[in-house]
């Protein structure tokens, strides 16, 4: 009983500040209509410079793409006086005055929601990839490197992992060197890969950070762990979905809506909590399971 | 009570009948098929018998290697999807020959324990035990309908009441394993008879075996009550509340337990048509006082409707018979007659001789219509279809007749003759002297 109180409870708590906050704001919209519509233009043509240097996550914003990212928001949510509604914008915008970068916000703020969608997979869809961490680590350095590199560095490290889970399966020695030969392999693919790439001029390897490559690296002792207990077509189904969540969490956090959506109405990350109330006491069958149940379910439909 | 009618998914299985009713210190126990072992041979309990144990490298080195020549298997206790087991068929002059045909010399099978122990089998790596033990010589039942590997039978127990079971039968497909993964067929069994009912293979149903060409459903398995009673007491032991138990039919021993396991898996529910999810909610809130009261209620409540219409009466068997003989290694077989008309059953005195039985001190007196007398007795166990029999026989000179063997009134309790004679079957039956 407990469940559907928290469950009912907090999303009618939740739903209510965003539309009583979207009241708010309507009114005063209407009145001064034509002269908002032409602002709204142009700041959103500015915004969208703004949301361009995305990808930049490991670069701090300048000022100015502050403070056009700021009033944005004034526009679209005032905060000027906080109340029991707005506090959580506030103390975004707050946040912002105070010179957390935007991207940082709006990654931290995201994540849960990353995390939720991998937990749907699982337990909804029923295709389960490397944990929680790797996919959401894997879709966060691809967004600091950018597409290009990413991918190429992404291909090099499944590629290594694959050929050391090959070599080293059946090799006599130990759980940990075995893993430390791995990161041997990955080193030395991802030298190769980043080096092919540079001389074909295909990424600017100068500009690439250090971090993200090396969150790579010690995200294969993760997959290499995985890959060397499961056997070969056990291996490659969770390398696809775990690829699949990766690239769908890097979408996500790219998506140029969702991210403002985030910082104008942070509150709706809280929806989180009964979203993975409910998936967690669902004992129904999982999406999957209805294709391998199929004789059961056909002879109980009978 | 409502029961909910969907199949059990791996959501409900975890959360509402693994997380609640297998306790960790049971799961661990269960996860170790080595102290699991040992735990069912304190109580009693049938398992292939224990030859030898590794815990450290230094138990391999000072190993004898006096091993059973007709096979034995080494296993990992903490093996990781059946990883790390080698079967073997013979062991000769140091050589042992695996059931696949490959060959193993002492030293390779010292490595291979050493591989063991430094948890090259198990999960995360973890150091692990070894141990060998006897192999389970597959009964003839089994043979015909697994002509490929050794055929198990998994029943799923809950709180003492076993839920659902199947039968794996091994398949070319799963490389002779009973891995449902790899293909190996999964026949369901009505609790109530032991009888076959439906068989799927990779979620298709299947309507025959594919290696011999028989039927899957309708075969009865022996001794199903006796299964069910050593699932539901395993599971009494081991402690988890919710337990797939696996059981092997041993030649020799009967059904023994392979295994037991924490974490049953789902597809038993395809194999039966049924849903586990029904079953589990119907018995949730019972509290059955003891492992016989489980099998009881499982019958009646899980009975399969075409069990009323079967009745659970003798099995009935022709005149003219096989009878298993187990001699030290091998099994003998001889064509006995099924006689209604004798007390005791009585056996060839040549025969007896041969098969070294050991002869009694004290003789029987016997009555009979070609008249009465002493006669020497020897003690005989023997294989009825499938059932196990414990007898006295008395020896007499029977090499001028055609069967070496009666089986007397006493020693055919549970059965029923059919009198007719088969047509295989000559009518020399007539030339035998009636006892």
């Amino acid at each position: 009983m407990k469940y559907f109180i928290t469950t009912i409870v907090i999303p009618i708590l939740l739903l209510i500040s965003p539309f009583s906050a979207a009241a708010q704001t309507a009114t005063p919209e209407a009145s001064l209509a034509v002269k908002a519509s032409a602002s709204a233009q142009q700041s959103k043509k500015q915004l969208k410079q703004v949301l361009q240097n995305i990808n930049e996550i490991t670069n701090p914003e300048q000022d100015k793409q502050k403070n056009t990212v700021l009033s944005e928001l004034q526009q679209n949510r005032n905060v000027a006086h906080l109340s029991l509604i707005n506090a959580s914008p506030f103390a975004i915008q707050y946040a912002i005055k105070a010179g957390v970068p935007t991207n940082t916000i709006v990654l931290i703020l995201l994540l849960p929601l990353l995390a939720t969608i991998v937990v749907a997979f699982r337990y909804l869809v029923g295709l389960s990839g490397i944990g929680l961490l790797v996919p959401i680590a894997l879709s966060i350095t691809l967004l600091a490197t950018d597409v290009t590199p990413g991918f190429i560095m992404l291909a090099a490290i499944i590629v290594a992992s694959l050929v050391s889970r090959f070599f080293l399966k059946r090799f006599p020695i130990m759980q940990m060197p075995k893993i430390a030969l791995s990161m041997l392999m990955v080193s030395i693919f991802l030298l190769i890969a980043l080096t092919i790439s540079s001389i074909y001029g295909i990424v600017d390897v100068r500009n690439l950070s250090i971090f993200p490559i090396l969150l790579f690296i010690l995200l294969s002792d993760r997959i290499v762990t995985i890959f060397l207990e499961r056997d070969f077509i056990e291996t490659i189904q969770t390398t696809v979905i775990t690829l699949f969540l990766a690239i769908l969490g890097f979408l996500l956090l790219t998506w140029d809506q969702l991210r403002l959506f985030t910082l104008i109405y942070p509150e709706f990350i809280l929806l989180l909590i009964p979203i993975n109330i409910l998936i967690g006491r669902y004992f129904g069958l999982r999406m999957t399971e209805y294709i391998k149940f199929q004789p059961v379910l056909k002879h109980a439909s009978k | 009570m409502p029961v909910s009618k969907t199949v059990l998914g791996m959501n409900a299985r975890n959360f509402l009948y693994i997380r609640p009713f297998n306790k960790p210190s049971a799961k661990h126990l269960a996860d170790d098929k080595l102290e699991t072992k040992n735990l069912l041979l304190a109580n009693n309990i049938p398992t292939p018998e224990l030859l030898a144990t590794f815990y450290t490298r230094k138990d391999v080195r000072n190993f004898e290697w006096n091993l059973p020549e007709n096979g034995f298997v080494i296993k990992p206790a903490r093996g990781y999807g059946g990883s790390g087991i080698i079967a073997f068929k013979s062991w000769r002059n140091g050589i042992g020959t695996t059931v696949s045909g490959q060959e193993y010399t002492i030293q390779q099978l010292e490595s291979h324990i050493f591989n063991i122990l430094d948890g090259a089998f198990s999960l995360q790596y973890a150091p692990d035990k070894a141990f060998i033990e006897e192999r389970v010589i597959q009964s003839p039942f089994f043979k015909k309908i697994a002509p490929v590997g050794l055929a198990d039978i998994r029943i799923v127990v809950f709180r003492l009441v076993p839920v659902m079971a199947m039968m794996r039968i091994p398949t070319l497909q799963s490389f002779g394993k009973a891995n449902l993964h790899l293909g190996a067929l999964a026949v369901g069994i009505d609790l109530a008879t032991g009888i076959t009912t439906s068989a799927t293979s990779k979620s298709r149903m299947i309507y025959f075996i594919p290696q011999s060409k028989k039927k899957t459903a309708g075969m009865k398995l022996p001794n199903w009550e006796d299964m069910l009673l050593l699932a539901s007491r395993t599971q009494q032991i081991i402690g988890l509340g919710f337990a797939g138990v696996d059981i092997v039919i041993d030649a020799k021993k009967g059904p023994v337990i392979l295994e037991v396991n924490s974490r049953p898996g789902l597809k038993i529910q395809n194999a039966n048509l049924a849903s586990l999810r029904t079953r589990l909610e119907r018995i949730e809130d019972m509290d059955i006082p003891s492992p016989k009261r489980g099998v009881t209620l499982a019958q009646t409540l899980f009975a399969e409707k075409f069990s009323e219409k079967v009745t659970t009466s003798p099995q009935i068997l022709p005149v003219v018979y096989p009878v298993f003989i187990r001699i030290k290694d091998s099994v003998k077989e001889i064509k006995a007659k099924l006689d209604t008309g004798a007390y005791r059953s009585s056996m060839d005195k040549n025969l007896a001789e041969e098969l070294g039985l050991p002869i009694e001190k004290e003789q029987i007196f016997i009555k009979s219509a070609s008249g009465q007398a002493y006669r020497p007795t020897a003690k005989l166990s023997f294989q009825l279809a499938g059932k196990k029999i414990t007898s006295q026989v008395t020896l007499v000179n029977r090499s001028h007749l055609k069967y070496p063997m009666i089986v007397g009134r006493v020693d055919l309790k549970g059965f029923l003759i059919r009198p007719e004679i088969d047509h295989e079957q000559d009518n020399d039956l007539i030339d035998e002297v009636e006892e």
